[in-house]
């Protein structure tokens, strides 16, 4: 797999002193679903900060596609990549119209009108907004103003789309469609990091990755990591399902081990 | 004690091409001590539904009264606190303490009286008294939560509502947040919890009401709730389906180790048999 993000032995305080991320490694392929959770005041959001140069490291390295983020000449080319999505779009909000909105980037990037034009078309057809690019943003349901966010950084085709706690703002069901849409963008082969505190949205990663105070505690496929660690610690929950997987588990109730989802678990039980 | 809501409707902007009615014809009524949800989707109406208890909007008909009085009268504002989506962007005090005290202190209380009052609001959500002279800017986004919070509760309210108290606090700070309601609900105070995630939060509720469209579509007890209500809790789905398969399950359950239970039980008792 070729390697996209590079984090060695990362260190960052904040200006008062306070350490915030203590000796990180991670390392990205091109392509990989990863999922990073853990408590508030964990590190995680200030982790993927690095990842597109809005935060330089105290101590270590971090380079995207070989460039290293401590060299400002690196930026431009860095922030091309790796494009992010934050909790609240209210604030990322610029255009009149979603179409306007989802053109801004693009139009950043210098492209031509036609192929500016394109990228919108495609964004928004793949965020299932197409009909909506003629209205205002804040007119929009909160699901729907987090497509027209996540459309915007795709129109700009990074080649890595970082989602941080995208989906905490919002009710089940537009969850589970801007869940469904970040699916669709990894399946085309953009590389996702996905940053949560529900565990369950993200059972279909390839990679789990647990932060507590800075440090990276567990790094695994969800079913190892929900097998070997007790992420009560981390001050994470369970999915419920998981949770009484491993319940019946260590009962000693034979043949059900660590299920994921519900089908899983109902298949282990009456098979 | 209650408060009570009779035939409320309520509609934006009256009169005007832009009308809109956001709620039609709702009756319910919340007693002392009671923890209750207020569900629905996005536009369902629940965050202009709490908007009355307190007179922030009056019915277009009908009434809403808290104990006995109408919702807008002045001296209902000291009994109903009412804490909106994203509290912590409402801080603003230098330190923790100006910020919690900032209420009580405009409902008249001083002196030793009002420094007990912030320091149980703070010791409640589990401060220290320390905590006091930080500034609550330099706090993480689960803690300013927690000290916006301290601040509505500062006041002693009778009726407690909070607009999606949860979002975005990981699980130890919602455990601190629901132990705190719950404690106050034994104190005879009201909670009243606006949130989409009922199914995760039903062991903790009274009675949950359901909004769609402007319309209270659900209003019962847990129980009642995983019987008739949709979004269900992903453990009740299972006992469901594990019932359709021929387990002689309970199918009302929502709570983990109710679920653990009932499987151990059928599991141990027939072996691992469906139909």
């Amino acid at each position: 797999m070729t390697l996209m993000i590079e984090i060695q032995d990362l260190l960052y305080s904040y200006p008062d002193g306070t350490i915030a991320l203590d000796s990180v490694d991670l390392h990205i392929g091109k392509g990989e679903f990863v999922v990073i959770a853990g408590r508030n005041g964990s590190g995680k959001s200030s982790l993927v900060r690095h990842m597109n140069a809005l935060l330089l490291p105290s101590g270590g390295c971090v380079s995207v596609n070989r460039l290293c983020t401590l060299q400002k000449k690196n930026h431009p080319d860095i922030r091309k990549a790796i494009g992010m999505v934050f909790q609240g779009p209210d604030s990322q909000f610029i255009g009149m119209t979603v179409e306007e909105d989802v053109a801004f980037g693009p139009e950043n990037l210098g492209l031509p009108p036609l192929r500016i034009r394109e990228l919108v078309e495609i964004s928004l057809e793949m965020m299932g907004i197409s009909e909506l690019r003629f209205h205002s943003p804040r007119s929009l349901s909160g699901g729907q103003k987090q497509k027209v966010a996540i459309a915007g950084v795709l129109a700009m085709e990074p080649g890595c789309i970082v989602f941080d706690e995208v989906t905490s703002m919002l009710d089940p069901f537009s969850r589970k469609d801007v869940l469904d849409a970040v699916k669709r963008i990894h399946a085309k082969g953009t590389t996702v990091i996905y940053v949560t505190h529900r565990l369950e949205e993200t059972i279909n990663a390839d990679r789990l990755v647990i932060m507590d105070s800075g440090k990276v505690v567990a790094d695994a496929s969800p079913r190892d990591v929900f097998l070997q660690h007790d992420l009560e610690m981390y001050g994470i929950e369970l999915p419920p399902v998981v949770a009484l997987s491993r319940m019946l588990t260590r009962a000693g109730f034979p043949g059900i081990g660590i299920a994921l989802t519900k089908d899983e678990l109902l298949e282990a039980l009456c098979p | 004690m209650s408060i009570d809501i009779r035939n409320l409707t309520f509609r934006y902007n009256p009169g005007t091409p832009l009308e809109n009615t956001s709620l039609k014809d709702i009756s319910l009524s919340i007693g002392k001590g009671e923890f209750i949800l207020i569900g629905g989707e996005i536009g369902s109406g629940k965050s202009t539904l709490v908007r009355h208890f307190n007179g922030l909007l009056k019915p277009s008909s009908g009434q809403v009264t808290v104990d006995g009085m109408a919702a807008h009268a002045k001296k209902v504002k000291a009994r109903v606190g009412v804490l909106f989506q994203f509290p912590q962007q409402q801080l603003f005090g230098r330190t923790v303490f100006e910020d919690v005290a900032f209420g009580p202190r405009n409902f008249g209380l001083r002196g030793n009286e009002l420094e007990e009052q912030v320091y149980s609001a703070l010791e409640l959500l589990g401060f220290d008294k320390e905590i006091c002279s930080n500034s609550p800017f330099h706090l993480s986004g689960g803690q300013m939560r927690l000290v916006a919070i301290a601040g509505v509760l500062a006041s002693m309210p009778e009726y407690l509502v909070l607009d999606e108290p949860f979002s975005g606090l990981d699980a130890e700070n919602r455990t601190t947040l629901l132990s705190a309601l719950k404690h106050l609900t034994t104190k005879g105070t009201s909670v009243i919890v606006v949130s989409h995630r009922i199914p995760d939060l039903l062991s903790a509720a009274d009675r949950i009401f359901l909004l769609d469209h402007g319309n209270l579509v659900f209003g019962g007890t847990p129980v009642d709730y995983v019987k008739h209500a949709p979004y269900l809790p992903e453990i009740t789905c299972l006992m469901k389906e594990m019932r359709r398969k021929g387990f002689d399950v309970r199918d009302d359950i929502f709570h983990i180790d109710d679920a653990f239970s009932e499987i151990s039980r059928v599991l141990n008792t027939k072996g691992a048999v469906g139909k």
